[in-house]
């Protein structure tokens, strides 16, 4: 191309976090000594208003056709930066962002020197892939304006509903028979005196008969395919073996004779084979457990109205939605784990969920929290706070409602029992909404007993009577105190089951199993794939206000996207070069996404990539043996150029790191938020997957002299955003290691690593060993 | 004869002091049926209901449940389909039988099917307050499709979280992430910021309020300006800057923050000493000393309240000397003494100049204490902690340490961080301090304070003392509650439908919350319900569209 590349470089100081540790003035004077640059200036804040028309400014003035930003992440400003520079008349796809914050002042707070030097490293690899840009366009898809809710629980309900009433059509999957999820298994709820039904009932109710809602319970979903407006989604619709035509007479559970525990009364009492989950399940009608029905067929002969088919079938169903909810909840915490209170063990040591289910009037014990062991009233009552939260070795968060839950659940056993101890052990009481803090004063002056300790041991002695060992924080001493009946809070865990949908959608978790959110504060309902929005308390522990406050934001964020009748899709896609493609047929396997196809032109065999499967993640372009398919933004001669940047200077002392966009490179930015420091040789180049590597690139940094290469990528199995890309990454990795030696190249210098998003700290942890052993070799 | 059915549903929660059977008894005539039944909402009742409407061949059909707008979808669409509209009639504020019975008896003395008309409908939003929380709603609503109006008694949109430093609990610069959504906002052909506005009167209702907001004057015509700060150059009149603690001086023509959105100048009119030369260098000629307030009236059909919050007035709290002792901050000013853009630059200096070695934070500032806000703040302790660790990125070898009470570390990730922040060196001291004295000579503030984890009773001073101050609902909060017939709950914020099921909406239909001004909390919160009050707002405008039969 003739073109005369003219570049214009920023460099932001982001206040201070950039320009106390970056010399900004250094590195702008360095940027402007480089081959076509044109300007090269400082910014206080590159994003601010001022800061962006500086940018327009320049593109007019000085006719720039490159912009680099060096700044924070793009996982943070790429889009407005996008955005700058259009509005100046710009292809957006011609800036490049720089990251020398999380990537460099952030991680090197105490080695100005260095990191300056490093910044001026990343902007001249900036600059040298700027100058490869290409205009690329956004492409337009329609976009199908129906939502699939995942989780009937509160939050999920909430959500569906105000899709539905916007006039958007819902398909809610709940797994399990009826919907309500943890709600329906309380007796009350903190912060009035609103029950728990009032509140379910109609919000189940209402989304049964919803004409834009459609209920899918005893329901899984098993795949979901494509992108944000176009995702194709399997569900499975387990047989329920009771058609909607029960009567709910109940004849077919008097006649069932097999009893199993009753999951919904937390295993306080049983129930059969074939059951009503609870009086007011939605939708209701019996259903058959088939893990535990021996086929007897007494229910089929025992109903009325022939309702009951044990041959019922599972049945499976494609549906098209343009958007989906992720509202799996949560997991109360199995305190079984936790040997010192010893749950299970002693019949009188019980948690709250089951307090939760004897305070029901319609529950195990018809509303009266007695013995379990003996059914007697008890008059030494104590609750143990943070049992599986706040855990040195254990979940380490707070679970957040425990306090809450307890405080309301004392005070209900101290107005049922007035004569009673009650004691509540704790660590820190934890209310936050305003009409708690009141609670928690009325409970005290009720006479609840609060104090703060440690619980070391929970033993039994007679009469199935308990003893338990604090230490006592207020006493600074070991005390040890006779009760009758313990409740144990227990925490709020993950989902189990939500974590299948973790692998098939591809939402990530973070270290503390929940799903992540895009942004914590800024985009706290979306998640890092669009169109894919999280509810509830799958996202961490959350009480019913909060999942139902963010459920309507999410549903919000699907009324926004459906308020259109096209969308765009970013322009980052791969292309197959038909003259130098010589048909192998290769990417086509190994694309994840079905996105390439065969065709022929003059005869001759050729690979085609269909643009609006192609989700740019460049899998195809690190497997082509010839070369043919470059991977837009992210091509072989822009990889080059990054890395000849890179080691112009000093080359065996650097490590040159291949990040993946999604998990690894975020997980250097989560490194940098967090300040972790580590060592300043390391040189980040991104791609969107580790897949997109070839061996030939990873080659090609060692030909060109660095120290070490570090290539990583999201953890297999599932957490690759392109499915299968790590693995297509780490087979060429393993096959480039046995060449290594033969190339001599020692293959200690090649690294493969799974880092997370979450994972700052692994990435601290492998870049410090790396130097180390970079160290050692050099002696 | 027309044949009457009343519905009864009998829920625990709403009925447990109600003798239904001597309700049905004493209501019940040929033409008039009582059917009590448990839970009548849910899909059993439905179906009771729509049984007795077959079998008895009802045409007048009376639900006397819970509050309406908890069910009303419920039953509204199960009687769509089927003959006669239905009446409601509220349980809950009804005590006894007695009470029911008249309630029941005089309603059905009433003319029935009032057809009410068909509802007006603007489909325009107007948000009050552009702080994080009301310019999320004005995006998330334009997004949607809608116009909206944002309302922000300042010079620019931002709140709070312009203000400060970085946020927890993973510690990136506020303004780095709020600043392009103000730009945003700014931005968004659908959205209309009107700044430096008061609302003056509200009327109407859901579906039709006209709003008349009065604009202050700028004396800086907002479509010549251009943001060039020439004007800035030549004022003479050096003021102290009230966004830097006064610490930092500005001129009398001035923007209130870099960032700000709309990025345009204003003239401080009760500091101007109308020299001109402003007017002279502004090649755009727009300024206007002579601006007067200007009057709009807007007419939408909901409003979105996001006022926000203020912070307690530390000098209330007579004990911890602030105000008094000079080195005794609030927690809102030491975020810009800790600021890179604040009036230090970042450094950690006294206003004496001392470098800042040793800080200490006290908890529950105006919080959880029944002298001033019984309610817990839940902001204030992450944010110390985060302060905390600021001070201590700035200065490896300065003390922390942190006063409270409950360390209330409960959203996602912030125990974490505080176990990080524990082990890396702050130190956390459980227990209030009782007082702050000074020495006079180096004017260290001087804590005293018992360890309650050790029982010993110490005095420590420090370089700086920051009070970690309540969040407090806004002195405005009564007059908006007046124009718009809202309740205020107990502490002063704006109460919601119902704490645990209907966070976002009000007792005034066309009225949602979003934010701090519902009651305290953090960011991700705010933003996250902000969210969720655009989707009410579509609901709104949905519902009325399709008019309700009868009433
Ligand atoms: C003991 C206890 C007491 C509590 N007390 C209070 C209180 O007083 N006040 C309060 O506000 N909150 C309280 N809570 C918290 C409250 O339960 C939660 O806030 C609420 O349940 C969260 O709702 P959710 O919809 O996010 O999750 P859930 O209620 O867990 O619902 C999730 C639903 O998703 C379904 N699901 C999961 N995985 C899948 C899948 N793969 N496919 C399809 N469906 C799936 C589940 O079956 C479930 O129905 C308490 C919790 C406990 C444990
Ligand atoms: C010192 C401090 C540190 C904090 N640190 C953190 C942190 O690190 N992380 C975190 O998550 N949270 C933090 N918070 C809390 C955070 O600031 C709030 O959650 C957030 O700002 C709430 O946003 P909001 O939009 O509800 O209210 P605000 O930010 O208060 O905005 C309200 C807006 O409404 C305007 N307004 C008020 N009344 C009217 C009216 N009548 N007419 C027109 N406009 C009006 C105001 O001028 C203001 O612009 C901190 C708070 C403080 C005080
Ligand atoms: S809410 Fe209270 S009990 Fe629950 S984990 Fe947090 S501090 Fe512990
Ligand atoms: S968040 Fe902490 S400091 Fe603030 S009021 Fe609550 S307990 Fe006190």
């Amino acid at each position: 191309m003739g073109e005369e590349i003219r570049i214009g470089v920023y460099v932001c100081h982001c206040g201070k976090n950039i320009a106390a540790v970056v010399d900004t003035s250094t590195v702008a004077d360095f940027a402007s000594s480089l081959n076509d640059v044109v300007v090269a200036r400082e910014n206080t804040y590159c994003c601010a208003e001022t800061g962006q028309a500086q940018i327009r400014d320049d593109i007019k003035e000085h006719n720039l056709n490159r912009v680099v930003i060096a700044s924070c992440s793009p996982k943070l400003h790429e889009p407005t930066f996008r955005r700058t520079v259009t509005e100046a008349g710009l292809n957006p796809y011609l800036m490049e962002m720089v990251n020398i914050r999380e990537h460099c002042s952030w991680v090197h707070m105490r080695e100005r020197d260095a990191a300056t030097k490093k910044a001026m490293d990343l902007v001249k690899m900036g600059v040298a892939k700027a100058r490869l840009l290409q205009p690329l366009s956004d492409r337009e898809v329609p976009t199908t304006k129906n939502a699939l809710v995942i989780g009937g629980g509160i939050a999920g309900l909430q959500a569906a509903t105000d899709i539905a009433n916007a006039g958007h059509r819902v398909y809610l999957v709940e797994k399990a028979p009826t919907l309500g999820g943890k709600v329906a298994q309380l007796s009350g709820v903190s912060s009035d005196h609103q029950s728990p039904e009032c509140l379910l009932i109609p919000m189940m109710t209402g989304a049964i008969i919803h004409p834009n809602i459609e209920v899918f319970t005893n329901a899984e979903v098993k795949s979901v395919d494509g992108y944000i407006g176009n995702f194709k989604v399997r569900i499975i619709k387990h047989p329920r073996y009771v058609k909607e035509s029960c009567i709910l007479c109940g004849e077919c559970s008097a006649v069932c004779p097999v009893e199993v525990s009753n999951e919904f009364n937390a295993g306080m009492d049983s129930r059969k084979a074939i059951y009503l989950p609870f009086e007011q399940a939605t939708p209701s009608t019996y259903v058959v457990d088939m893990k535990h029905c021996t086929r007897c067929g007494l229910c089929v002969e025992s109903c009325p109205v022939n309702a009951i088919d044990l041959e019922d079938r599972e049945e499976e169903l494609e549906l098209e939605v343009g958007s989906i909810i992720v509202a799996t909840g949560f997991e109360s915490f199995d305190p079984r784990n936790k040997p010192k209170y010893s749950y299970s063990q002693f019949k009188n040591v019980i948690t709250s969920l089951q307090l939760e289910r004897m305070l029901d009037p319609e529950g195990p014990t018809g509303g009266k929290p007695l013995r379990p062991s003996d059914g007697r009233k008890p008059t030494k009552i104590a609750f143990i706070q943070c049992v599986g939260s706040r855990e040195e070795d254990g979940n380490q968060y707070c679970s957040k409602i425990c306090c809450m839950s307890t405080i309301k659940q004392a005070k209900t056993l101290k107005t049922l029992f007035p004569e009673a101890d009650i004691t509540v052990y704790y660590r820190d009481i934890r209310l936050t909404k305003k009409e708690l803090e009141k609670m928690y004063r009325e409970v005290r002056e009720a006479g609840v007993l609060f104090v703060r300790g440690d619980i070391k041991e929970v033993s039994e002695t007679e009469g199935n009577n308990l003893l338990i060992k604090v230490h006592s924080e207020t006493l600074n001493r070991m005390i040890s105190r006779d009760i009758e009946m313990v409740i144990l809070a227990v925490g709020l865990e993950p989902c189990i089951d939500g974590n299948l949908i973790k692998e098939i959608i591809k939402v990530p978790t973070g270290t503390d199993g929940f799903f992540m959110e895009a942004h914590p504060k800024l985009r706290p309902i979306d998640t890092v794939i669009d169109g894919v929005y999280l509810a509830g308390a799958c996202l961490g522990p959350k009480d019913i206000a909060e999942s139902i406050a963010q459920a309507s934001g999410a549903a919000a964020k699907v009324c926004g996207l459906f308020s259109k009748d096209r969308l765009k899709l970013d322009g980052i896609i791969s292309k197959v070069d038909p003259d130098v493609c010589i048909g192998c047929g290769i990417c086509i396997k190994q694309c994840p996404f079905h996105a390439i196809i065969e065709e022929e032109i003059e005869e001759e065999k050729k690979a085609k990539v269909v643009e609006a499967a192609c989700k740019g993640c460049g899998v195809c372009a690190g497997a082509c043996p010839t070369g043919a398919i470059e991977a837009f933004s992210f091509t072989t001669e822009q990889l080059h150029a990054q890395i000849d940047a890179a080691l112009e200077e000093n080359p065996g002392e650097k490590i040159i790191a291949f990040c993946c966009n999604w998990c690894s490179y975020a997980g250097a930015d989560f490194a940098g938020v967090s300040r972790l420091q580590y060592p300043t040789n390391v040189r980040i180049i991104r791609t969107m997957c580790s897949g997109r590597l070839s061996k030939d690139i990873i080659l090609y940094a060692f030909e060109k002299g660095a120290g070490m290469v570090l290539v990583s990528g999201c953890h297999p199995p599932g957490d690759c955003h392109y499915v299968s890309g790590n693995y297509r990454c780490e087979e060429r990795v393993n096959s480039l290691m046995k060449t290594l030696p033969k190339k001599g190249i020692d293959p200690k210098r090649l690294r493969l690593e799974w880092i997370s998003a979450a994972e700052g700290v692994v990435f601290q942890r492998v870049t410090k060993e790396m130097a180390k052993e970079l160290n050692d070799v050099k002696g | 004869m027309t044949k009457t059915g009343i519905f009864l549903c009998v829920c625990p929660s709403a009925t447990s002091a109600i003798d239904i059977e001597k309700t049905a008894k004493s209501i019940e005539l040929a033409d008039r049926v009582v059917y009590p039944y448990r839970y009548l909402c849910s899909q059993r009742g439905l179906r009771f209901l729509d049984d007795c409407i077959d079998k008895d061949k009802l045409d007048r059909i009376f639900i006397v449940a819970c509050p309406e707008d908890i069910h009303r979808h419920v039953f509204k669409r199960a009687s769509s389909s089927k003959g006669p509209g239905i009446e409601y009639i509220n349980i809950g504020k009804i005590k006894d039988e007695k009470g029911l019975i008249d309630s029941i008896k005089e309603r059905l003395k009433e003319d029935r099917g009032k057809v009410i008309k068909e509802e007006v409908m603007t489909r325009e939003v107007l948000v009050i307050g552009g702080g994080v929380g009301g310019v999320q709603a004005a995006l998330d609503i334009a997004e949607e499709g809608y116009k909206v109006y944002v309302v922000e008694r300042t010079l620019s949109v931002g709140g709070v979280m312009a203000q400060l430093d970085k946020t927890f609990p993973t510690m990136d610069c506020s303004i780095c992430i709020l600043g392009p959504k103000l730009v945003d906002a700014g931005k968004t052909p659908n959205i209309e910021l009107i700044t430096n506005a008061d609302i003056k009167n509200i009327t109407g209702k859901a579906g039709d309020f006209n709003v008349e907001v009065e604009i202050q004057p700028r004396y800086v015509d907002m479509e010549k300006c251009n943001g060039c700060s020439a004007c800035v150059e030549v004022c003479p009149v050096i003021l102290p800057n009230e966004w830097d603690l006064n610490l930092k001086p500005r001129k009398c023509i001035y923007v209130m923050f870099a960032q700000s959105v709309p990025l345009r100048y204003t003239i401080d009119k009760e500091k101007c000493i109308e020299c001109e030369l402003c007017k002279k260098v502004c090649e755009l000629d727009a300024i206007n000393l002579d601006e007067e307030p200007k009057r709009r009236t807007l007419n939408v059909g909901a409003i979105v309240l996001a006022t926000g919050t203020q912070t307690f007035d530390a000098s209330r709290k007579k004990q911890y000397g602030y105000g008094r002792i000079k080195n005794v901050v609030t927690n809102m000013e030491f975020e810009r003494i800790i600021c890179a853009s604040g009036p230090t630059s970042g450094e950690l200096l006294r206003p004496d100049g001392k470098h800042i070695k040793k800080v200490a934070f006290i908890q529950c500032v105006g919080s959880r204490d029944i002298h001033f806000h019984e309610y817990c703040s839940s902001y204030c302790c992450m944010a110390s902690i985060k302060e905390g660790r600021l001070v201590m990125e700035h200065d490896p070898d300065a003390e922390v340490w942190i006063f409270y009470n409950d360390l209330r570390a409960f959203g996602k990730g912030f125990e974490e961080l505080y176990v990080r922040s524990e082990k890396e060196g702050i130190k956390f001291i459980r227990g209030l301090p009782g007082e702050i004295r000074e020495n006079a000579e180096t004017e260290d503030p001087i804590v005293t304070f018992e360890d309650t984890k050790t029982g010993k009773v110490s005095e420590i001073g420090f370089d700086m003392v920051v009070l970690a101050v309540a969040l407090e609902p806004s002195e405005q909060n009564p007059r908006l509650a007046e124009m718009l017939d809202l309740e205020i709950d107990p502490h002063g914020f704006f109460k919601e439908l119902n704490s645990t099921s209907r966070p976002l909406e009000t007792s005034n239909r066309g009225v949602f919350l979003a934010g701090t001004c519902q009651g305290p909390k953090d960011i991700p919160e705010t933003v996250a319900q902000a969210s969720g009050t655009a989707a009410k707002v579509c609901t709104l405008f949905s519902e009325i569209n399709q008019p309700a039969k009868r009433l």
